[in-house]
């Protein structure tokens, strides 16, 4: 049985903090909280470029994975640890996503709303997102940390993320298109606390999981651990480290789609919404010829004649050419 | 009598494991480090992978890199004391290579060993087997 923390609002580094530092103490637990500042909090191994230092907001760096997210108080984190030896059947990232997510799923469900799974980690409605979640092994703690999103500001996001004002304004809008929030999902007026989510999410923890409420929080135990872990993410090294770099600029709306747009010469306004599923440019920007979408390999092909143009939205949508152009 | 593997991932003969999936081969004087086909197919897509330098001292235990795939991000763990002469560039520019040839072209480090005999601690192909077995079981 995991003991659950109803933690609730504590400072921003300290949101982070908690998670790592569980695993440092070889501590199992559900954590809920959420942060008083906003911050940025970048994925293992993103690349610190991809962070807009000019936004003049506190960043950390997580040691498990995903890309750069904007955190703020209109949303209520989960963070879960536990030891994989006391569970000998979750092997995989996935069994573990589905471990840790269940009892979420079960908490909209709950509210009325038709929750899923999406591979590999968010939560849907409806087909947008209302929950990002990243995980991996911290010590030899397995950790799956997500949130719910109360309320969210695309602009806010946008601002965070490196890149053109071209970019961050078609990031704002595909968020807008492909995030929802939970007071959006209810009825107008219907404005929800993050004590109440806190509470509804410690319920369906302990209903699907079996997580024990705890009535107290044991921060003399965990105090000095977290301290010490949240000044490691702020070393200068781990934070300001170089990582991931695709070969296009990129930024990720949700699973399974991404804006992206070229790192060439030759039309770096164009930008993209890809969808890596389906193979689809479902959206455009700044193109200087009006295409039906969305758009397929085939239909690039068939409908764009300009050659440095195509070969461009060929290698936003990972199709390979063999046109040294893009060699 | 031979009994059938209950696993269905692939264990070579010419190398040795240890019990977080990864394998060592003889290579001269050196240690050659990989993923075994269970990491592999158990992380899925893998889309980054972060290696020490070459220089960088080893501590058996300790991890040395880290992995991603699908927003999961796994350690690698030193199985022996020494110190890394070799990382595989390849793979750290196409990591998709993991999946694809993990005993192979998805090699990861070149150690030199600290102990004279490190392989003491390291399991047998058919011992590996047998613990993919038993995690099978569970």
């Amino acid at each position: 049985m995991l003991p659950l923390y109803p933690v609730g609002e504590v400072n921003w580094l300290t949101s982070q903090a908690l998670y790592h530092g569980l695993p440092v103490l070889g501590e199992e637990g559900v954590i809920l909280c959420w942060p008083k500042e906003s911050y940025v909090s970048l994925g293992c191994h993103q690349d610190w470029d991809e962070f807009d230092e000019s936004s003049n907001i506190p960043a950390i760096r997580r040691q498990v994975g995903g890309s750069l997210v904007y955190l703020d108080n209109q949303q209520v984190f989960f963070q879960v640890i536990a030891d994989p030896s006391k569970h000998p059947r979750l092997k995989t990232p996935e069994q573990w996503y589905h471990f840790a997510l269940y009892p979420v799923i079960a908490s909209l469900k709950h509210l009325g709303f038709e929750a899923r799974f999406k591979a590999p980690a968010d939560i849907l409605v409806d087909d947008r997102k209302i929950s990002g979640n990243a995980g991996g092994q911290i010590e030899d703690s397995a950790v799956v940390v997500g949130n719910i999103l109360l309320e969210f500001s695309p602009e806010n996001m946008a601002r965070v993320r490196a890149g053109s004002t071209l970019l961050k304004g078609a990031f704002a809008e595909a968020m807008a298109r492909h995030l929802v929030t939970l007071n959006a999902l209810t009825a107008p007026g219907r404005v929800w606390t993050r004590e109440e989510v806190m509470r509804l999410l410690a319920r369906f923890f302990h209903q699907e999981m079996g997580a024990e409420i705890q009535d107290s929080i044991p921060w003399d135990r965990w105090d000095e651990v977290l301290d010490q872990t949240g000044k490691r993410l702020l070393q200068p090294e781990w934070l300001h480290a170089a990582g991931y770099r695709p070969p296009y600029h990129q930024v990720k709306v949700r699973e399974g789609v991404y804006l992206r747009q070229t790192r060439r010469d030759r039309y770096p306004e164009v930008i993209a919404e890809v969808n890596t599923e389906s193979k689809v440019i479902t959206a455009l920007w700044n193109c200087p010829v009006q295409f039906s979408l969305p758009l397929n390999a085939a239909g690039i092909g068939e409908q764009i004649q300009d050659s440095p143009l195509r070969l461009i939205l060929y290698e936003l949508l990972d199709v390979r050419t063999k046109d040294p152009m893009l060699s | 009598m031979a009994t059938e593997p209950m696993h269905r991932w692939r264990i070579l003969g010419d190398r040795l494991y240890d019990t977080r999936h990864q394998w060592v081969l003889e290579d001269g004087v050196l240690l050659t480090l990989g993923i075994t086909d269970y990491t592999q197919d158990t992380a899925g897509d893998i889309l980054y992978i972060s290696l020490p330098q070459p220089g960088t001292m080893l501590e058996k235990g300790q991890p040395f890199g880290s992995i991603e795939s699908g927003k999961w991000v796994g350690q690698l763990y030193a199985p022996f004391d020494g110190v890394v002469i070799a990382a595989n560039e390849l793979v750290s520019e196409n990591p998709q290579l993991l999946n694809q040839d993990p005993y192979g072209r998805g090699w990861l480090i070149k150690v030199r060993p600290s102990a004279d005999n490190p392989r003491d601690s390291l399991l047998t192909d058919s011992e590996y087997a047998r613990f993919l077995d038993s995690l099978d079981e569970r």
